[in-house]
């Protein structure tokens, strides 16, 4: 049993925090670049996308498969193995900060309908909804958070097992050093 | 198709650029012929120095966001994600900064790679995050 969790650990993909930033900066620089083309079409798009209710789960699913197909590049890489596990922990991380992401816009989202309502005087601007430089900037900060933050707690996770593993075998070194 | 040019975020990159990378580069580049000393930017920034300078953009970018009129939560939001990508990129520096300081004085070929590249997601966030606020600010000037 333990030779098999041995073999599992060293099969375990180490990830680094770098690996996910170049991708997470590169989708950032896109996403400018398609505001600097298109400033207007590209708003235009996102808030009717928002509209039609397909906004979260194609963000989902796109963000997964990112974080997926950089998995297997990064696992092959390095010419190792991937187990399961990490790849289920990553596409969980990734839906929960969608998720957030979600809540956050209709959150906003609300906060914009409620301006309607006259007893809110903090409200000076009247709108039917989140506006489209909020769902543009919304959107940067959930793709570049999608791809950088699963793969920093996984990697967090990573340097709190392999410093526990390492404090285990220097307490049965010491041990060991002691019966002797 | 009309192309809109964020000049103000251009200016703000190139900036940063100039001072942050360049200028220092440039100084060492000047200071070459007496100390005869390598210069690539690898040798010089091989200590994570250009993690230090993405917690340095991160913390302009957020200082912009208070200024503009965005809405509070989405300025505490973009502002969360910087100084944390910000603090990730600083961290490669504090990394061999601590070797250093207990004495394991071998220089980790990861640091440069790793502040490089941390560099590059701030610098990719902070440029977005200034086109989006130019953005925003012609939007509401209509």
């Amino acid at each position: 049993m333990s030779h098999m969790m041995n073999s599992q650990r060293l099969n375990a993909v180490k990830v680094r925090m770098s690996d996910a930033a170049v991708l997470a900066g590169a989708v950032s620089l896109l996403y400018a670049l398609a505001l600097i083309a298109c400033p207007r079409a590209f708003a235009e798009l996102l808030q009717r996308i928002f509209v039609w209710g397909h906004f979260f789960p194609a963000l989902t699913v796109l963000l997964v498969l990112t974080n997926e197909i950089l998995f297997v590049v990064i696992s092959r890489r390095r010419a190792q193995r991937p187990g399961l596990f990490t790849p289920v922990c990553l596409a969980i991380l990734t839906i929960l900060v969608v998720l957030d992401f979600r809540f956050l816009v209709y959150a906003a989202n609300a906060h914009a309908q409620l301006s309607h309502l006259s007893f809110f005087p903090a409200y000076n601007l009247v709108r039917d909804g989140i506006s489209s430089e909020e769902l543009l900037a919304y959107t940067h900060l959930a793709t570049v958070s999608g791809i950088f933050l699963p793969y920093l707690l996984v990697r967090v996770t990573q340097n709190y097992v392999s410093g526990a593993n390492s404090a285990d075998q220097d307490a049965k070194v010491r041990n060991a050093v002691a019966g002797q | 198709m009309r192309v809109w040019i964020p000049i103000g975020a251009f200016w703000w990159l190139g900036l940063y650029a100039a001072f942050g990378v360049l200028a220092p580069w440039l100084l060492r580049w000047t200071r070459k012929g007496r100390s005869g000393l390598a210069i690539s930017p690898r040798k010089l920034f091989r200590r994570g120095e250009l993690g230090l300078f993405g917690l340095l953009l991160a913390i302009s970018v957020v200082l912009d966001l208070r200024r503009s009129a965005l809405p509070t939560q989405l300025i505490l939001t973009s502002a969360a994600i910087l100084i944390f990508s910000g603090l990730m990129a600083a961290s490669a520096w504090l990394e061999d900064y601590s070797r250093v300081s207990e004495g394991l004085a071998d220089p980790d070929h990861r640091t440069w790679v790793d502040s490089r590249k941390l560099l590059f997601l701030v610098l990719s966030v902070a440029f977005t995050t200034e086109v989006l606020l130019e953005h925003s600010a012609e939007v509401w000037q209509r």
